[in-house]
């Protein structure tokens, strides 16, 4: 079992719910995994999984009213994040947990110069003199690989270009040299040259300072090289959870096996239609007992569309919400393992 | 890994459920995409509630200024200078004037003039400005320039003095009030419109039309106006308010509508000279007009948070 | 920055130009004769005919009629026994400077003071009051508003003077009732723009940084939020010009906005025409100053 010492980072029972005009949107519900120092993790899911939130409620950030936290604790370093006040959560955000956005062009303040919003951090959480903290201002910006880090610290937003703006937020969240680092679709926005180049970044600051990482993503062909284990969401619940290898080559969920499919290979014709799973993403508004997935899944069983799946030791060091691995299933589950076409 | 709550694994299941079950054949969404917006639109327009008791009020005032002065005993000309300066009775309803004139019956007399002023005026901007606009966004470079720079400059000049001038020109009644606004308010729906049809002009499905031939004429009517529309009809209301309100300002200041016809603008004026005696004569056109006003801009901003893109989910 | 400050400058003078050419034309559209008439004195015939040389062809009357304009020479008004229109610009300017200013600062430190404390409150009932005299302030005429104030604090209750111009009190009412309908625009610009920001990105940043919410307030969600509102400080002053009209009509100030209602109502023809010049010169050049200023202290222009 897990080491107790080495876990930063527990998420039990998360449940959370936002109230709209159309009614209650169960946006998250019944999540939970942990993650040892040092490890980075994988979060995939399309949009509407609920990965988002539930980033967002490891720090507390939750808009809190539409957002409820019907149950559920995240504890960071045995603190737990859900039942701490906002003057303690601003202590330990941007200093234990820090977050990186999905769009640079937004995320930075438009009227500020970079320099400044990298020290406000550095001065926020630690007492340094107007000079240490350009100097080490100065060094994070040489860190992330920015050019001419003196003249850039003048600079606005503006006059840098994306890839370059979200290294500019990468330093900003390393700044203090954080415990956990959460990066909500860091690429999403960026270029496909200017992506690798950010991942590689990601994956030097996790090589040289063993910070944890949750990587959010929809695309699971990018986090192959650099994930340890990997959580699949659908629908608002983990549906698959495992170490990054076995999800690659040994899948267990057909969700699961569906968004793998959907990445296009190398070895495909030109003429090869793209491979997508069929039908929308839930509306996330019935808690029907039921699998979220059964409207989609090529594999449905009578079961499915009554009864919600609990979480089966599929394989070893994996767990899959899927009634395919129910003992009674197993005709159908060994014809689903035969046929998922293989990486 | 963690615990798992409750253990479903063992929970006991029927086996035969393990069954396959195929899914039913999707059905088509049938979308008319034209009508779907607009029932959006009007749903979300429904659930905004200040919106909805403003219109509900406009047609109420509307309503009244048709049929108030017909079901009326007195007309506005009527004078009866035995009931000079009455309160608000049964009799009359908003009181009598220095001249014995009933003012329920002129304050809805105005009603007619003050919104006609507002609606036409508004309606021959919004032909004027779609049409500027539309040109101007459909052939760009030197023709997009010409106008834009002529619409800068006729902005500069702020709206009142150009109907001042205009009515000064043609001599103060109500068609000059009208064709004043009409003819230089034009400015700000012709600005909206140019920006909407240089945004359509780069999605692919008018690239496409133009690529099949499809002449500028056919992508005006077809793709253009349902996709401005919303735009301009937001716009449109907020210009009517401007109508009335300039409408009343030249009024006051005598210079709008004239004798036998009046309006609430005059009404007002009229009303502000006899505030220390006789408030009454103030208050009933004050609250025509501000409350018409009022409702148009709820309304406005109801129909622009209708059809806002992005609060659609 | 100084491309764009000189193409301003550009657009400013063809504005300018323009309108003095647009007005020219429109007083020869003026049916009948607008320099002649009964109420036109025989020596102010006279003086119109020298200056205005209404006998010579079309074409030279306008460029004479452009050659004043670039001096400065606004010509004769037809009633105010032929006074020159500067001599009355001069008298009157001073007046509805003074006004507009007070009432400008006015309206737009208390726009914005509502505007963020209702933005900061949202949903709030403080938010809901604000919302409320913000159409309130939008919908009722100014002349309608003008004329109650006057009516309960200057009448009703003598606290205050009725009109004139003429010492500190005087100013109070006349200011207070300019600013109100600008205040009200104000302050929805800056509760809307305050609201827009609040859902950004980096502000979202900023608390995952740990800044505390005054911190954010003050350093990140301010200063971005004015920048829309000075991109309306345009309308914004010739709201207030606009409004001059109307409450230096009821409040009896001699500023030029009394005088251009006045020579409407008198058919003053040229007096309309050289203070439609005048007013339409000078929000011109108000609008090219606001450019300058906001090409100033948005980084995006200054630094291209």
């Amino acid at each position: 079992m897990t080491n107790e010492r080495d876990t930063i980072l527990e998420v039990s029972n998360l449940t959370i719910s936002f109230s709209t005009y159309d009614g209650e949107i169960h946006a998250v519900r019944d999540v939970d995994f942990t993650l040892r120092r040092g490890e980075v993790l994988a979060i995939v899911g399309e949009s509407g999984s609920g990965k988002s939130v539930t980033a967002q409620a490891l720090m507390g950030l939750t808009p809190i009213p539409p957002g409820i936290v019907k149950s559920g604790t995240v504890l960071l370093g045995g603190t737990d994040i859900l039942a701490t006040s906002e003057a303690r959560l601003s202590r330990i955000r941007g200093s234990k947990v820090s977050m990186i956005f999905q769009d640079p062009m937004t995320s930075l303040n438009p009227s500020m110069k970079i320099g400044d919003q990298i020290r406000e951090i550095l001065h926020q959480h630690a007492r340094l003199s107007r000079k240490q903290s350009y100097e080490r201002a100065v060094e994070l910006l040489r860190l992330v690989g920015m050019p001419e880090p003196e003249r850039r610290m003048n600079q606005y937003p503006h006059q840098f270009s994306g890839g370059m703006r979200q290294r500019i937020v990468i330093a900003i969240a390393v700044a203090n040299n954080p415990d956990l680092l959460l990066a909500d679709e860091p690429t999403t926005a960026l270029d496909v040259t200017i992506q690798s180049q950010i991942f590689r970044l990601i994956e030097q600051i996790r090589r040289q300072f063993g910070t944890a990482m949750i990587l959010i993503t929809h695309d699971l062909g990018l986090v192959a090289g650099i994930a340890d284990r990997i959580v699949v969401m659908y629908g608002g619940r983990v549906v698959e959870e495992g170490l990054t290898d076995q999800i690659y080559y040994n899948p267990q969920h057909p969700y699961t096996v569906g968004l793998l499919n959907a990445v296009p290979r190398l070895s495909d014709s030109s003429d090869t239609p793209l491979r997508t799973i069929e039908g929308l993403p839930p509306i996330l508004k019935d808690e029907a007992e039921k699998c979220a997935f059964a409207e989609r899944c090529p594999w449905v069983m009578k079961v499915c569309r009554q009864k919600q799946p609990g979480y089966f030791p599929a394989t070893a060091a994996n767990r899959t919400a899927c009634w395919l691995h129910h003992e009674a299933a197993k005709p159908l589950q060994e014809a689903f393992l035969s046929k998922r076409t293989s990486l | 890994m963690s615990e798992m709550p409750e253990d479903r694994t063992s929970a006991i299941v029927p086996a035969e459920l393990f069954t396959p079950d195929p899914q039913p054949t999707a059905q088509k969404l049938a979308t008319n995409k034209a009508q779907a917006f607009w029932s959006d639109v009007w749903r979300r327009f429904r659930g905004n509630w200040p919106a909805m008791l403003s219109l509900s009020i406009l047609l109420i005032l509307a309503a009244l200024a048709i049929v108030a002065p017909m079901l009326s005993p007195y007309s506005i000309a009527e004078t009866d200078l035995f009931a000079t300066y009455k309160l608000p009775s049964l009799e009359h309803l908003f009181g009598t004037d220095g001249l014995g004139r009933d003012i329920w019956t002129q304050v809805w007399m105005g009603a007619r003039v003050s919104l006609t002023v507002g609606f036409v005026a508004a309606l021959i901007q919004m032909m004027i400005g779609v049409a500027i606009g539309s040109i101007s966004g459909l052939y760009g470079g030197r023709v997009d320039m010409l106008i834009m720079r002529t619409v800068d400059i006729m902005i500069a000049i702020p709206f009142l003095i150009w109907v001042s001038l205009v009515v000064i020109v043609m001599q103060p009644g109500i068609v000059s009030i009208i064709l004043a606004f009409a003819l230089t308010q034009w400015t700000e729906i012709a600005r909206l419109v140019r920006g909407e049809v240089l945004k359509l002009q780069q999605t692919e499905f008018v690239i496409a039309s133009k690529s099949m031939g499809a002449g500028s004429w056919r992508l005006i009517v077809r793709h253009f106006f349902p996709n401005i529309l919303p735009v301009v009809i937001v716009a449109v209301t907020f210009q009517i308010t401007n109508a009335i309100f300039g409408e009343a300002f030249l009024s006051y200041i005598g210079l709008g509508i004239q004798e036998p016809l009046t309006s609430w603008g005059k009404l007002v004026a009229s009303g502000v000279k006899e505030m220390r005696g006789n408030p009454y004569m103030l208050i009933f056109p004050a609250i025509a007009i501000s409350l018409t006003m009022l409702a148009l801009q709820l309304i406005g901003d109801g129909l622009r948070d209708a059809t806002d893109p992005k609060l659609r989910q | 920055m100084l491309r764009y400050i000189v193409r301003r400058l550009i657009i400013a003078f063809v504005a300018i130009f323009v309108l003095a050419t647009i007005t020219f034309f429109l007083l020869r559209l003026v049916p009948g004769d607008p320099f002649s008439g009964p109420r036109i004195t025989e020596v102010v015939k006279q003086r119109l005919q020298a200056h205005y040389g209404l006998d010579k062809p079309l074409f030279e009357q306008y460029l004479i009629y452009m050659q004043h304009l670039t001096m400065g020479d606004f010509g004769y008004s037809l009633t105010k026994q032929g006074h020159r229109v500067n001599d009355i610009i001069a008298t009157a300017f001073p007046y509805s400077l003074d006004l507009g200013l007070r009432a400008l600062i006015f309206a737009v430190i208390m726009g914005l003071f509502f505007g963020i404390v209702a933005a900061l409150n949202r949903g709030k009932p403080l938010d809901s009051i604000t919302v409320i005299l913000v159409l309130v302030g939008i919908s009722v005429p100014s002349f309608v508003l003008g004329g109650i104030l006057q009516y309960y604090f200057a009448v009703k209750w003598p606290i205050l003077p009725v009109a004139r111009y003429q010492s500190f009190a005087h100013t109070i009412l006349p200011a207070f009732a300019l600013s109100l309908s600008t205040m009200a625009i104000v302050a929805r610009y800056m509760r809307a723009s305050m609201l827009e920001i609040m859902s950004t990105d980096y502000v979202k940043m900023a608390r995952a940084k740990g800044l505390r919410p005054a911190q954010i307030v003050w350093r990140h969600q301010l200063r971005n939020a004015l920048f829309p509102v000075l991109s309306i400080m345009g309308p914004v002053v010739a709201m207030v010009l606009t409004g001059s009209f109307v409450i230096e009509t009821i409040f009896a100030v001699p500023g030029l906005g009394r005088y251009f209602v006045l020579a409407m109502q008198t058919l003053d023809y040229t007096l309309v025409m050289g203070l439609t010049v005048f007013f339409g010169a000078f929000l011109i050049g108000m609008n090219f100053l606001i450019d300058v200023l906001y090409g100033i202290v948005d980084p995006r222009i200054r630094l291209s």
